[in-house]
């Protein structure tokens, strides 16, 4: 149900295209106010010169194991708009007191800035995860597919490794290995498109920025159904300070949000003794899709 | 006919033979600061072993090839050579290839895939782009963990022997094979890697094979690993097990 440019669009989306005109006009006369209105105080330190020691290639030397370290919402394997969602509220008769802060999320309501249309879709997502009768329905972290990016990132810890003219990040959720550019090659053609995308980076002082793009739209950002358009880009700060690794992914995807919005979490390095990391092989022993989706009753 | 078949394998034993210590240093292969052979980069193989790691000819879909198996047969026991025919039978269904599962090693170096060799002193790491398959070489000295442990991808332990890097691995299932033809182990599977540099772009992939349940005798594959030279080479995705099949998608989309 995202508008799809060049192919055949059903009457809703017609509606949908024609509202987002009128908010893209209302955002450019109000844009100023919004920008001011949603400027969440930062998390991360400002970035400041390296003074650490250095890779053989000039790199700051970050590499090491990295685990969550953060006091926040429960994350992608959950809901990044945990306690936050009214109608969650109501339903579940929870309130936001209940869950752990601060956000995530970093708006000012902790929500995630859809175009009415993708809120709309967002909501079918969670209602239809709950009650899946189509593979569609799933998350595709609850079948064993990948998770893609930024969720892999915002969920977990990562190692980091560094040789000439990379860095490497490897997360041990199905072991994925993330290679991150330091060549200042040209972007891949946008008509690629990966699970993982495609990551280019450089280094600012204690900061590594990194541009993701060509990502395809099967990774959700959570197990409830919040997403993203293939047109999504990321731009993702890692802020190094003593121990910590501060990591702030900003969205942009027109096509679904109204605004670039910026999610937090923060790790630590490891110190110490580290297990050795072992396989991991999801996909191979999944035995238990066809328990998730529960046969249509209309089709019978 | 006979004479190709065995040229591979004397070439082998010329260089198995060769002490790697006293050859002398090739200068011109790229080195680590600590003066080991550095294979970082982008590699893959030129060779039709993913279909069939015995000589073949072509069929629908399959290119021919001159095998990699040194001395052209693999030693398989009775019982086994039945069991690689019933393989061959069901290898477009039971197959890893056919479930998009790991694949195994060696066979997941010879998959027609880019890979990338990810180097430093303590790990040498394989990212592959076929089912987005990882392997960690530890090089710190640190032995096998003990098993019975079955993993897809066995456990690498690697060290030096002069220029040569050698990859110890062990701790496999018997659900991989080592081709689309039904070429096949048992859980007892033990390899030996050897990679060597030829010259800077090539390196020559040497692979021991031993499995008392499966073979009569340990055999050989070789087969050299070319560099993808291109100037920003990627190693890409290619998670098949959602090609046939719906993601979020909703219908229509």
């Amino acid at each position: 149900m995202l508008p799809s440019r060049g192919r055949g669009r059903k009457e809703g989306v017609h509606v949908t295209r024609a509202t987002r005109c009128v908010l893209a006009v209302a955002m450019a006369v109000v844009l100023p106010a919004v920008v001011r209105a949603q400027a969440v105080e930062p998390l991360t330190p400002p970035t400041t010169p390296w003074t650490g020691s250095r890779t053989s290639d000039g790199q700051p030397d970050v590499a090491g194991s990295y685990a969550k370290d953060w006091i926040g919402a429960r994350g992608p394997n959950f809901d990044l708009e945990e306690g936050q969602d009214p109608e969650e509220m109501r339903a579940t008769g929870r309130n936001r007191e209940n869950f752990p802060k601060p956000q995530i999320v970093r708006t000012p309501d902790g929500r995630l800035p859809y175009q009415p249309w993708a809120r709309e879709l967002r909501t079918a997502n969670r209602k239809n995860f709950f009650n899946a009768t189509e593979l569609w329905h799933l998350d595709s972290n609850a079948r064993c597919l990948p998770m893609g990016f930024p969720r892999e990132s915002l969920d977990q810890g990562a190692e980091i490794i560094q040789t000439s003219g990379f860095v490497f990040f490897q997360y041990p959720y199905n072991n994925v290995v993330r290679t991150i550019y330091l060549d200042g090659r040209a972007p891949l053609n946008d008509r690629v498109k990966l699970w993982y995308g495609d990551s280019r980076g450089r280094w600012d002082g204690n900061t590594l920025i990194v541009e993701g793009r060509n990502l395809n739209e099967h990774g959700w950002y959570d197990t409830y159904g919040n997403f993203h358009s293939p047109d999504l880009r990321i731009e993702e700060r890692f802020t190094f300070v003593g121990n910590k690794m501060y990591y702030d992914v900003t969205s942009h995807d027109p096509r679904v949000f109204t605004q670039p919005w910026t999610a937090h979490v923060e790790f630590a390095k490891r110190t110490g003794q580290v297990d050795e990391p072992w396989e991991t092989a999801c996909f191979e022993g999944e035995r238990s899709v066809q328990n998730m989706v529960a046969p249509k009753a209309s089709g019978k | 006919m006979n004479i190709i078949k065995l040229a591979p394998g004397l070439l082998l034993a010329a260089v198995v033979s060769t002490p790697a210590m006293a050859e002398p240093q090739n200068q011109s292969i790229p080195r680590t600061s600590d003066g080991k052979p550095d294979f970082s980069g982008v590699w893959q193989v030129l060779n039709s072993a993913a279909y069939d790691i015995e000589d073949h000819h072509a069929q629908p879909g399959v290119p021919a090839g001159t095998g990699v198996v040194v001395g052209g047969e693999i030693p398989y026991q009775p019982w086994a050579l039945e069991q690689k025919k019933r393989n061959y039978a069901n290898r477009l269904t039971e197959d890893t290839d056919a479930k998009c599962f790991l694949p195994g090693v060696p066979r997941v170096t010879y998959m027609p895939y880019p890979f990338r060799i990810i180097q430093t002193p303590g790990r040498i790491d394989i990212s592959y782009e076929y089912v987005g398959a990882l392997r960690r070489i530890f090089m710190n000295g640190a032995p096998h963990p003990r098993g019975p442990i079955q993993w897809w991808m066995g456990d690498s332990r690697g060290h030096w022997d002069g220029d040569t890097l050698v990859v110890d691995v062990v701790h496999f299932n018997d659900q991989t094979r080592f081709d689309k033809a039904g070429n096949f182990h048992s859980e007892m599977l033990h390899v030996v890697e050897r990679y060597s540099f030829i010259d800077a772009s090539h390196i020559r992939y040497e692979v021991t094979i031993e499995d008392p349940k499966v073979f009569t005798r340990p055999w050989k594959m070789e087969m050299p690993l070319y560099r993808r030279i291109e100037t920003t080479p990627r190693v890409l995705e290619y998670y098949c097990y959602g090609f046939n099949d719906v993601f979020q998608l909703p219908p229509g989309r």
